[in-house]
């Protein structure tokens, strides 16, 4: 019996119950060590969902940013061009909280999409991506998920992609990376989009630049307008690079 | 303001764990939750109370806060960062790693005691 509280048997002591995490007492209460990560649900399926895109010969490529930076139209162009290199093997999962407008862009594209509605819910988690590609079952393709528009909650959940990229518009200020950090931390590629309005706005390519790398000194930089078509073409060879060297990212 | 749902999560742990206990009246539910986790503290324990109420009554949440502590990757130099980029004030360097203070984690329940158990 623990000298502390009376708990337990002689041959182990309280605090080494403790340490193994065992059922024991503390008078007229019992200790349960969990020490679990609560976003390890998530992060379970997330990981399911890699392996999975993975030996399906996916690329996917988490797409976020503020509302109204321009991932739709970024996607939009993106299959655009693609298409037009003979590249057709595209798939979309839309994230909104009310609306399939953004998945019916897409499907006039003629690409398969599938439209989450998050209603009260500020994030896409891997389960919800999980099954809305059982309803695509893409092949050889590149995967596209476009978050809900935000730069906030959709940062600490991991969908399971193998990319993710974080678009940014030149009217939001060069400082949106040190207002928003967390999500240029967990980033692999930062896109400006909206370029052609540089001379129209305070905002400064370097010094957005800057702010970003101050935060993820790794993260790699794509400079576009997607309705003026500037920039596209290295975005698209990027992205045709990921697909080729799919198994080594 | 995705507290709620982070909410959700710790009370689905903790029903899991619970159960594998074989149930008893839950008095504490103890969080590890660091300062640059992204976790909104305040609107965190207030959705997991709230949601914790409904379920366990009389049940208390006690949050741990773990202070941030980061190693500067160029000069080696330990600190604790004001947020995810503050540079090393040591050398200036924005090569650091943060080392403590992303934690969150469901860490332990009490309940009360069974008689049966040890």
């Amino acid at each position: 019996m623990c000298s502390t509280c009376g708990c337990g048997d002689r041959e182990m002591s309280h605090e080494e119950m403790h340490r193994q995490g065992l059922p024991h007492t503390h008078g007229a209460t019992v200790d349960i060590a969990v020490e679990q990560d609560i976003l390890s649900d998530n992060n379970r399926v997330a990981r399911q969902n890699r392996a999975r895109w993975s030996a399906m010969g996916c690329v996917a490529v988490n797409l976020v940013s503020s509302p109204g930076s321009g991932k739709t139209a970024l996607l939009e162009q993106t299959i655009v061009r693609l298409g037009e290199r003979g590249f057709r093997r595209v798939a979309v999962i839309e994230g909104d909280q009310h609306t399939d407008n953004d998945a019916g862009r897409i499907r006039r594209l003629g690409v398969p999409a599938v439209q989450i509605n998050t209603h009260n819910g500020c994030h896409l988690d891997a389960r919800m991506v999980a099954e809305a590609y059982d309803e695509l079952q893409a092949r050889d393709s590149l995967l596209f998920i476009e978050n809900v528009g935000n730069l906030v909650c959709p940062a600490m959940f991991d969908l399971g992609e193998q990319l993710r990229v974080v678009l940014l518009s030149v009217t939001e200020g060069d400082d949106k990376p040190l207002k928003y950090p967390y999500m240029f931390a967990g980033a692999d590629i930062c896109v400006i989009n909206k370029i052609d309005l540089l001379p129209y706005v305070d905002s400064r390519l370097e010094r957005l630049k800057e702010n970003a790398l101050k935060i993820n000194s790794e993260i790699r930089f794509f400079e576009t307008s997607a309705t003026r078509g500037t920039g596209l073409a290295l975005w698209c060879d990027y992205l045709c690079s990921c697909l080729e060297r799919r198994e080594a990212i | 303001m995705h507290e709620l749902s982070l909410a959700c999560s710790v009370v689905e742990l903790v029903d899991n764990e619970l159960h594998r206990h074989g149930g008893g009246a839950l008095r504490t539910v103890e969080v590890t939750v660091g300062d640059l986790s992204g976790v909104d503290c305040e609107a965190f324990a207030y959705s997991l109370q709230m949601i914790l109420d409904r379920r366990y009554a009389g049940v208390r949440v006690a949050l741990t806060r773990v202070s941030p502590r980061a190693r500067c990757l160029t000069c080696g130099g330990m600190f604790e960062p004001a947020s995810i980029y503050t540079p090393c004030p040591h050398c200036g360097s924005y090569s650091t790693q943060l080392l403590e203070g992303q934690e969150f984690r469901l860490s332990s329940l009490t309940v009360e005691a069974d008689e049966d158990k040890p």
